[in-house]
């Protein structure tokens, strides 16, 4: 399998202080690949970096083969972000939503059209195509924070927790969305706080603390990590806690 | 341009869907400058008595005007201007000593009227004094060089010449005021990022701003408000073909100064309230609340104020049919579109970290 994201050295320092230190991995084409850690871990930031938010303080991060560096243009139409916060406008129409985020990557005429139909229908949203953004529930609004990420058919898409703050049914749609994604044929980088959703959707799985990772692979091969014999029945979260302590972490950006 | 075209399209949508901006910003304009002409009237006509006009003349003894001298001077006394009579001194050089404001020479059966250039609109009171006394002497001067009916087309500036449009011009300056909606709602979500990791550039979400609040103040202020303050209180234009050109290329102009408020400040509250006190400052300087002949602002002050040339261009126009200050305030507005475009274009792009 191709790999879609190369991270190497990866390294971003805030006042001489690491926020993410030296971080290498690889993320391979057909991957759901969970990116897990406690609050001020690094693992935004790693997503900004990959996104061409941030600026590396060193390292390289290849996608695709392409170096975001040297080959930036190339990249960015090859990825789909859909951010924690939402990234849509409350006073324009969900249609108009996804045809503004869309049109950015100069998509236009009735392709434009077609793939406006194509991402509400996905995110389940066609029916409320004319409705205003800001009328719809916190789950509606996140499906059409997805919806906006989707127009431009990217190869990799980036979720950073999706899911906060809404309902069963609408994180249930979310993920089994992400899911039929991924089959056709789209890598995933997914973060979330919420373990069972990382253990139910994600291939391998990065645990990152103070910077670095401090494990990875499947869920299965975590597990094994801590587990003390071959039968115990040890729950992601438990993983997490004894790879990155039980201590709270109260943490302050940048 | 398809990025471009799809970017204005929606910020459009996001502005006009913003009603009770609109219709406040556009009543809101109607009506104070319908307050303000009003109150400044008093305030130009307290300016006008109470400047110190001092005019010089030579008469000819073979003039034909000798017979009327006394009336002329009576003439010139009612509207509280001194007079002073000359034999044989340079009329250039006395201005140029500040003895005089304006020289009238009376020759055979003729007149010449030498002024300050900046005190254009002021010799046009003399015109105007001269004509009535023409008039007053039952047309006894037939062979006067000055022809009448262009003489009796010339006025003093009236406030709705002056504050009407120089106060039309005031609003529509803050006309960046329409950029709200967007930056609010930008504000509110991850949006910029979205926009960042996109294959726009940072150009494309700046021209896609720039042209949608263009576009909203070219129909709400420069047609709509301009339009009923023409009607409703009889705001005189000028010469629309010249002016309404002139006051579009302001408002593009504007916008592009007030946008990068917008951009550095990224907080439209804050934006709003020093865009709106840096333009009133170089409004007082230029013109907008203390007109530009009675202003206690040195020349190169005003000169200064991105105001001034603007304001005079559309006062003369209105008032002369014509103005020299129109090329510079063309150029000056110009130049403040294409320096804040390129600023904010830069500020917008640096923003854009890899």
């Amino acid at each position: 399998m191709k790999t879609v994201v190369k991270l190497d050295g990866l390294m971003k320092k805030y006042d001489n202080r690491a926020v993410v230190d030296g971080l290498s991995l690889e993320i391979r084409e057909g991957e759901i690949f969970g990116l897990l850690g406690p609050n001020g871990a690094g693992k935004s930031t790693t997503m900004n970096m990959i996104c061409s938010l941030l600026k590396p303080t060193a390292g390289s991060i290849e996608l695709f083969g392409h170096d975001i560096k040297t080959e930036n243009r190339k990249v960015k139409p090859m990825i789909g972000y859909i951010p924690q916060d939402l990234a849509i406008y409350g006073n324009l129409k969900a249609w108009e939503n996804v045809e503004l985020f869309t049109s950015l990557y100069g998509i236009k005429g009735q392709k434009l059209k077609d793939e406006i139909d194509r991402s509400l229908e996905f995110v389940g949203l066609s029916d409320k195509r004319d409705s205003f953004a800001r009328t719809f529930s916190g789950g509606m609004k996140r499906r059409l924070n997805i919806a906006c990420a989707l127009g431009h058919r990217p190869k990799l898409l980036i979720f950073d927790e999706p899911t906060v703050g809404i309902d069963p049914q609408s994180r249930n749609f979310i993920l089994e969305k992400i899911k039929e994604a991924n089959k056709d044929g789209t890598t995933v980088i997914y973060t979330s706080h919420y373990m069972e959703e990382v253990e139910a959707i994600c291939t391998r799985v990065a645990i990152m603390d103070n910077g670095k990772v401090v494990a990875i692979g499947t869920t299965e091969e975590l597990k094994n990590m801590v587990r003390k014999t071959p039968d115990e029945d040890v729950s992601l979260e438990e993983v997490f806690l004894t790879l990155t302590g039980k201590k709270l972490r109260d943490y302050v950006e940048g | 341009m398809s990025r471009l075209f799809y970017i204005a399209k929606n910020y459009l949508k996001l502005i006009m869907r913003s009603k009770a901006m609109i219709i406040i910003t556009v009543l809101g304009t109607i009506m104070v400058v319908a307050a303000l002409s009003s109150t400044f009237r008093t305030i130009l006509n307290e300016a006008e008595k109470d400047t110190d006009f001092a005019i010089g003349y030579h008469m000819e003894d073979d003039s034909i005007y000798s017979i009327a001298e006394t009336q002329l001077a009576d003439g010139f006394e009612t509207e509280g201007l001194t007079v002073i009579k000359y034999i044989d001194e340079d009329p250039e050089e006395l201005i140029k000593n500040g003895d005089v404001e304006v020289f009238i020479d009376f020759e055979k059966d003729s007149y010449s009227i030498t002024g300050d250039k900046q005190k254009q609109i002021d010799t046009r009171v003399i015109q105007y004094v001269l004509y009535n006394v023409d008039s007053m002497m039952n047309g006894e001067f037939q062979s006067v060089k000055v022809d009448p009916e262009e003489l009796a087309t010339v006025e003093t500036p009236t406030a709705e010449d002056y504050y009407g449009i120089v106060q039309t011009v005031y609003f529509i300056s803050l006309c960046a005021v329409f950029l709200t909606p967007i930056f609010i709602n930008e504000r509110k979500g991850n949006i910029v990022s979205r926009f960042k990791i996109s294959s726009a550039s940072g150009t494309h979400s700046y021209l896609g701003k720039l042209t949608s609040c263009v576009l909203v103040s070219w129909i709400a202020q420069t047609f709509l408000a301009t339009g009923a303050l023409v009607i409703l209180l009889g705001v005189h234009i000028g010469v629309p073909l010249v002016s309404i050109p002139v006051l579009m290329l302001a408002t593009a102009a504007f916008c592009a100064f007030g946008m990068l408020f917008f951009i550095i400040f990224k907080n439209p509250a804050a934006s709003i309230g020093l865009l709106f006190g840096i333009l009133w400052f170089a409004g007082l300087v230029g013109g907008t609340f203390e007109t530009y002949m009675y202003s206690s602002f040195s020349e190169r002050a005003k000169e200064m104020s991105p105001y001034y040339f603007l304001n005079r261009s559309l006062v003369e126009l209105s008032t002369q049919g014509s103005s020299d200050y129109i090329l510079p305030c063309v150029a000056e507005m110009t130049v403040i579109l294409i320096v804040s475009a390129l600023l904010g274009i830069l500020i917008t792009n640096k923003k854009k970290e890899v």
